[in-house]
């Protein structure tokens, strides 16, 4: 686990990896400008998804593994790089939100507390080699 | 069928009982063809001057009473006193509906009485004054048998509702007694004044007595009088006021165990209902309700206005008049030499003949009086406001602070001849020493004549929404919803729930997301419906904040006095306005905090410097003072302080003081929506020419427009133009101006040919007439006088030159203004930080109570700690100066007394910095401070007893010494308690550095934000998250209120779900963070509702970079990764480490190994190079 943030979905201390890819987004003066997208691989919520549940198995699983697995990871993990791109701004489903927010459908806290996920061998993820 | 007088009437006055507003109630009255009606609410007659007024309007009879609190014993008698012994009976019909014993716990009973004519209304206005001063308890303010004997005359009376004395005592089983009460009321206000009073609800407690009740009235043979105990208009308002009940009850409409009329029928019954009710039952009880009627008389001379202007106290042999005129010319040589010039003593002649004509020489006798003893205490005041600023005889008198002949303002526009007003001077004083200037007041021209108005608090549509929601025992939510969806209040007004259906409602349309949600959602509409029958009504009193009533009669025998709290001044029953229309003076009392902040920065700069200020000697060409102006650096500059202003400053390049008094007439909507501001700016420095309003009137013009490159600034102006150019006196003038504002076309019509006439007679061409003209009449609509913005603009320039001469001293004492302000107390440091001042944190042994400038920096104030009082930083500062510096922690707790030594305090100061000065580290004190706590106290106490005395003197707590380790917090720690104790970052801050960074990644600071009029735009900030609430919808979907902060300010980012999804995985606390996204200003709060976000690295520059090792993917194995991994974790650093994947076809990743920091130097090289060999590792 990182052990810096939680994971925004659900709340718990099991990142396992932060993924940071470069952008870049048009400031308000109509200038390109350099930022980076980010992407937690969370043990608890991404152990299922086809993408990177196999790169949180490689990452959560004890000893026993071999030169193979680690190939393997290598390839999830470019597999999964390669998804984990924000989609384009979408700014009638901003508008949407906006209006549920006036209607008052914003109202449940999300609980913060973590499960006790047992901690494991953390590393943050980004790309090289631009 | 004979008519009806409605004579038992409660208004909306009977706060959070009465829901008849004055308005409806005389329609319906009329509507129903009454002859008159009555007003009778408890305990007060604050509807008093509405209701006559509106009777009157409405062509029927008001009859004004009462229905008052009578104490059962005497108004001194505190405690309850009840007529029987069965304490059964004591909760009386006030909790539980029912009658019992004498109601409100044994405090009141009740008696309806009305004044039949003016004598009468003014016995009633003392009965109510003297109940609320001399007799009043919990919430009834009681008048007794001895006050309604001393003011009797005219007043009629009855035996009151089933909570009066005769129909208590006749409830208990007392008839005797009933009668003994009755006879003697009836012999106190005379036979034909004294009425039985009869009602009925079909309620239990009336038909209990009423058998008994008639035989007293045969008894004494009284005349019997039917009442209504009315307490709203219509029948169909009955569930309407029953939620009011509730609101004012904290209880909802579903409880059992709540108060709640019995009965029904408690509106403005018909005549025919009554009659229904009593002709036959008891004959004459109706007739009796005309015949009152009739025999009220007129109460106008009560309502009439009189002169009751205060009497200023004159030597023997002068006049008010005469004195005015010799303190006035002793005042004009004080300003302008024993020579006074003669346009001086033109200017003076005139105003004072015209203040003369219009009977106020006192007036400005007793306001130059007030002034005078303001500055005599030392009271920071105000150099003028408003209109008052023309006039040369308040200028001579001390009242103003501003030439008028040189700054050109007129007199006119405060006092015209051509339009008799109160003249109406307000005062700015120091805000923490209003009370002593109310105090002089009061003590000047006596207790019986001055006093603070009330003010009357009404349930505004959002509150009725909420209101009405929990009455009706719906989701607080709910109401809060609604309420989002109100449109933004407009200059402060909400929009009233009638906008919502009502489409001839000029703000009808911005109604459309409650009309939506209205027609959509039943409980919404449940809501809604509700909140119209409460909203407007009145919930309770106030004070005003800054009225103070001044007479030259006891108020007493003039208006109605209340007393709402027993600690708290008298005020008036009416409001202001109505006591203004009787002829009372009311003067405002500001106060400032500008003053303030002015007076400390004079005191700071004394006690830093030596040197002594006079702010009214500040030259007025200071050219620091213009330097910093034209730079915009005008934070904590009275006025000038806003972003936009800012900016327009720069723009302008301010030279004079003309400049500032035009900027603030020019900062405004109106102008701003004609660009005036930016067209001034640019004519003066010259990027614009200087055009006059047409090449005809140009020379005409100059010494009017002039000043200000013949653009018209000031309402002055516009006078002084119909004056020069077209004839007008400046009286007329000014009516002019006024019609010009409002746009009536008649009078615009009227005056555009007395205008033009002028003008043509004086040879100008009627395109040169039309061109003023079209200029003038739209300026009216919005111009602003010269009069104000340069009594205010003496105050900007105050503040300006303060902060331009004596940074450190000025922004000490503006930090001081603002401490409970944390959000400005940033902006302000902030500042401190550009213009290069430090601003040390606080230090037991250095800091003051408040900020303080100590050479070219500020120390923090041990007052602006959490958790320390003023009474233990008095404790701490005392001590040191007695006792000498603190040496270190140990020497601090053992001279400090007692009540510094709390563990909350102490590791409070601890967190903030305060022991730095004394070396130790804030995180070893706030292992220790508890131990160190507990060890002193009982070292402190056993001294107290005396037992210590042997090994040291008292107070030196002799062999106290505990052990303090030595290891500070990380910086990131250190500085959230330190933000936590102090409330902002003040040693440093987590994104010092970070500036170019942040400057790359954003349109704006925060700060420029939030001053900004920047609305419904993308827009990128950056910042520290310092606040992150996650939430999830009722849908499940996650999302996040974000509070971002850069170095000046925060903003709130609402992060949706869909954003949220997206890029919530930047989101952590204490992270810097880049956001995208659009603005949304509501309720005057800025938000943004967040599109993108990016994490920003904002690693200092010194830190180490990373040891990257390079591994090609096939060498990864299981055996390898737990070698590396031992590797990293026995050379310990602070050296990040990145690990760089290689694969095929030249694409690598690079994975951050968070966990691991460790020590690059030969030794791990050489471990990771025996692993991986020469070419895995290097530093980026």
């Amino acid at each position: 686990m990182t052990g810096d943030w939680p994971c925004h979905r659900c709340g718990t201390d099991n990142v396992l990896a932060v993924l940071r890819r470069p952008g870049t987004w048009t400031n308000a003066a109509g200038n390109r400008i350099p930022v980076v997208h980010e992407r937690h691989l969370c043990a608890r919520c991404d152990a299922d998804d086809p993408l990177s549940g196999p790169v949180v198995e490689y990452l959560t699983a004890g000893e026993g593994r071999d030169r193979e697995d680690a190939t393997q990871l290598a390839r999830d993990l470019l597999r999964w790089i390669d998804h984990a791109r924000p989609a384009t701004p979408d700014e009638d489903a901003l508008t949407a939100e906006i209006d549920a927010w006036y209607r008052g459908e914003r109202d449940r806290q999300l609980p913060q507390s973590g499960t006790g996920l047992t901690r494991g061998t953390a590393v943050d993820g980004g790309e090289a080699g631009d | 069928m004979g008519s009806f007088v409605h004579l038992h009437v409660h208004t909306e006055y009977s706060m959070l009982d009465g829901a008849a507003k004055v308005g409806p109630l005389m329609a319906e009255v009329s509507r129903q063809g009454m002859p008159a009606v009555a007003m009778s609410d408890h305990g007060n007659v604050h509807g008093a001057y509405e209701f006559y007024q509106s009777a009157r309007k409405a062509g029927i009879t008001p009859v004004i009473g009462i229905e008052a609190y009578v104490a059962p014993a005497s108004r001194h008698h505190r405690q309850s006193t009840y007529y029987s012994d069965n304490l059964g009976l004591r909760r009386s019909n006030d909790e539980t509906g029912e009658g019992g014993d004498v109601s409100g716990r044994g405090l009141y009973t009740h008696m309806t009485m009305w004044a039949a004519d003016a004598r009468g209304l003014r016995n009633l206005f003392r009965l109510q004054s003297r109940a609320w001063l001399e007799g009043h308890v919990q919430k009834y303010p009681r008048m007794d048998d001895e006050l309604l004997a001393e003011h009797r005359q005219g007043i009629i009376a009855t035996t009151g509702c089933p909570s009066g004395e005769v129909q208590t005592r006749l409830r208990l089983g007392q008839y005797d007694r009933a009668v003994e009460a009755a006879a003697r009321y009836r012999d106190l206000f005379g036979k034909d004044n004294y009425f039985l009073e009869l009602m009925d609800h079909g309620l239990a407690i009336e038909r209990r007595v009423r058998d008994e009740l008639l035989r007293l009235g045969r008894h004494l043979d009284l005349p019997p009088l039917a009442t209504n105990d009315s307490h709203y208009v219509t029948e169909d308002q009955a569930r309407a006021h029953d939620a009011l009940l509730c609101v004012g009850t904290g209880k909802r409409l579903a409880d059992t165990d709540r108060f709640r009329f019995s009965g029904s029928g408690y509106y403005l019954k018909s005549a025919a209902e009554m009659r229904a009710l009593w002709d036959d039952a008891v004959p004459g009880a109706c007739d009796n309700t005309l015949l009152i009627a009739e025999r009220t008389g007129d109460y106008a001379e009560v309502f009439a206005h009189r002169d009751l202007m205060p009497r200023f106290p004159v030597p023997d042999g002068e006049t008010e008049s005469s004195w005015l005129r010799q303190e006035t010319l002793r005042g004009a040589r004080r300003r302008y030499g024993d020579a006074v010039p003669r346009e001086v003593l033109d200017r003076v002649d005139h105003e004072l003949s015209v203040v003369d004509t219009m009977g106020f020489p006192g007036y400005f006798l007793v306001v130059a009086d007030i002034c005078r003893y303001a500055r005599e205490q030392g009271i920071g005041l105000g150099p003028g406001r408003g209109s008052a600023t023309g006039s040369i005889v308040a200028y001579c008198t001390g009242i103003t602070e501003l030439d008028p002949i040189a700054h050109k303002l007129i007199f006119e526009r405060f006092l015209n001849p051509e339009r008799v007003t109160m003249p109406d001077v307000d005062l700015d004083f120091d805000d923490r020493r209003r009370d002593e200037m109310i105090d002089y007041v009061t003590r000047r021209y006596g207790d019986d004549r001055v006093c603070q108005i009330v003010t009357f608090n009404t349930i505004k549509a959002k509150a009725a929404v909420k209101d009405s929601c929990r009455v009706l025992g719906l989701p607080y939510a709910l109401g809060d919803r609604i309420s989002k969806a109100f449109p933004a209040a407009d200059g402060g007004r909400e929009i009233p729930l009638a906008a919502i259906h009502d489409e001839r409602h000029p703000r009808h349309g911005e109604a459309a997301e409650l009309r939506q949600m209205y027609q959509q959602d039943p409980e919404v509409k449940q809501v809604i419906d509700s909140a119209v029958g409460l909203e407007g009504l009145t919930r309770g009193t106030g004070i005003h904040a800054a009225g103070v009533i001044l007479s030259s009669a006891p108020l007493i025998d003039v208006i109605p006095l209340v007393k709402p709290k027993a600690d708290g001044p008298v005020i008036t029953g009416f409001p202001f306005t109505q006591a203004e229309d009787m002829g009372l003076l009311k003067m405002d009392f500001l106060g400032l905090r500008n003053l303030t902040v002015i007076g400390d920065a004079i005191t700071n700069v004394r006690a830093n410097k030596g040197i002594d200020i006079d702010i009214l000697d500040v030259p007025l060409d200071d050219a620091r003072t213009y330097e910093l102006l034209a730079r915009g650096d005008t934070l904590g500059v009275f006025q000038l302080d806003s972003g936009g202003m800012r900016v327009l400053l720069k723009l302008m390049q301010p030279s004079t003081f003309t400049d500032i008094a035009a900027v603030n007439a020019l900062y405004r909507p109106g102008p701003m929506e004609m660009n005036a501001h930016t067209n001034y700016a640019l004519r003066k420095t010259g990027k614009q020419p200087v055009e006059p309003l047409h090449p005809e009137l140009e020379e005409a013009l100059e010494p009017i427009l002039g000043d200000t490159y013949h653009l018209v600034v000031f309402q002055e102006q516009v006078m002084a133009i119909a004056q020069q150019l077209a004839g007008y006196s400046l009286g007329a003038a000014d009516l002019l101006r006024r019609a010009m504002g409002k746009k009536k076309k008649e009078v615009l019509d009227a005056e555009w040919d007395r205008f033009s006439a002028g003008m043509r007679t004086r040879g100008f061409s009627d395109q040169a007439i039309k061109a003023v003209w079209d200029v003038l009449v739209p300026f009216s609509g919005y111009g602003f006088n010269k009069s104000h913005t340069a009594g205010y603009g003496l105050v900007s320039y105050w503040t300006a030159y303060l902060k331009a001469n004596h940074p450190q001293e000025y922004l000490a004492a503006l930090l001081t203004s603002v401490r409970d302000d944390k959000d400005k107390m940033a902006v302000y440091l902030s500042d401190c930080r550009r213009l290069g001042i430090r601003v040390l944190p606080p230090d037991v042994n250095a800091s003051q109570l408040d900020f303080a400038a100590v050479g070219s920096d500020i120390r923090f104030g041990l007052g602006a700690v959490r958790n320390v009082g003023a009474a233990v930083v008095a404790a701490i500062t005392a001590t040191r100066e007695t006792r000498g510096p603190y040496t270190d922690f140990n020497d601090f707790l053992g001279k400090v007394p007692p009540v510094v030594c709390n563990k909350r305090a102490i590791e409070s100061l601890a967190k903030a910095g305060a022991f730095d000065g004394l070396r130790h580290h804030r995180r070893a004190l706030v292992a220790v401070h508890e131990q160190a706590v507990d060890a002193i106290v009982d070292i402190k106490r056993n001294e107290i007893h005396g037992q210590d005395s042997l090994f040291g003197e008292l107070g030196q707590s002799a062999g106290f010494s505990i052990a303090i380790p030595s290891g500070e917090w990380d910086r990131t720690t250190l500085l959230a308690f330190e933000r936590e104790m102090l409330g902002l970052y003040v040693s440093s801050h987590p994104l010092d550095g970070a500036e170019r960074v942040l400057d790359a990644n954003r349109d704006t600071t925060i700060a420029d934000l939030l001053t900004s009029a920047r609305q419904d735009r993308a827009i990128q900030v950056s910042g520290i998250v310092s606040g992150l609430q996650r939430k999830i919808t009722k849908q499940g979907n996650p999302w996040a209120i974000v509070t971002l902060e850069d170095h000046d300010a925060a903003v709130e980012c609402l992060i949706f779900p869909k954003t949220y999804t997206q890029y919530g995985d930047a989101l952590a606390q204490d992270r810097v963070i880049s956001v995208r996204g659009r603005i949304n200003v509501r309720d005057e709060t800025t938000s943004i509702y967040g599109e993108e976000i990016t994490p920003l690295d904002v690693s200092q520059p010194n830190t180490e970079p990373p040891v990257v090792i390079a591994l090609q993917q096939t060498q990864v194995n299981p055996r390898l990764v737990q070698e590396l991994k031992y590797i990293l974790t026995t050379h310990p650093g602070r050296a990040p480490v990145h690990v760089r994947l290689d694969g095929h076809g030249g694409r690598s990743v690079l994975l951050n190994l968070k966990p691991f920091q460790v020590a690059p130097g030969p030794a791990f090289y050489g471990d990771v190079k025996a692993l991986l060999g020469a070419d895995a590792i290097g530093r980026a």
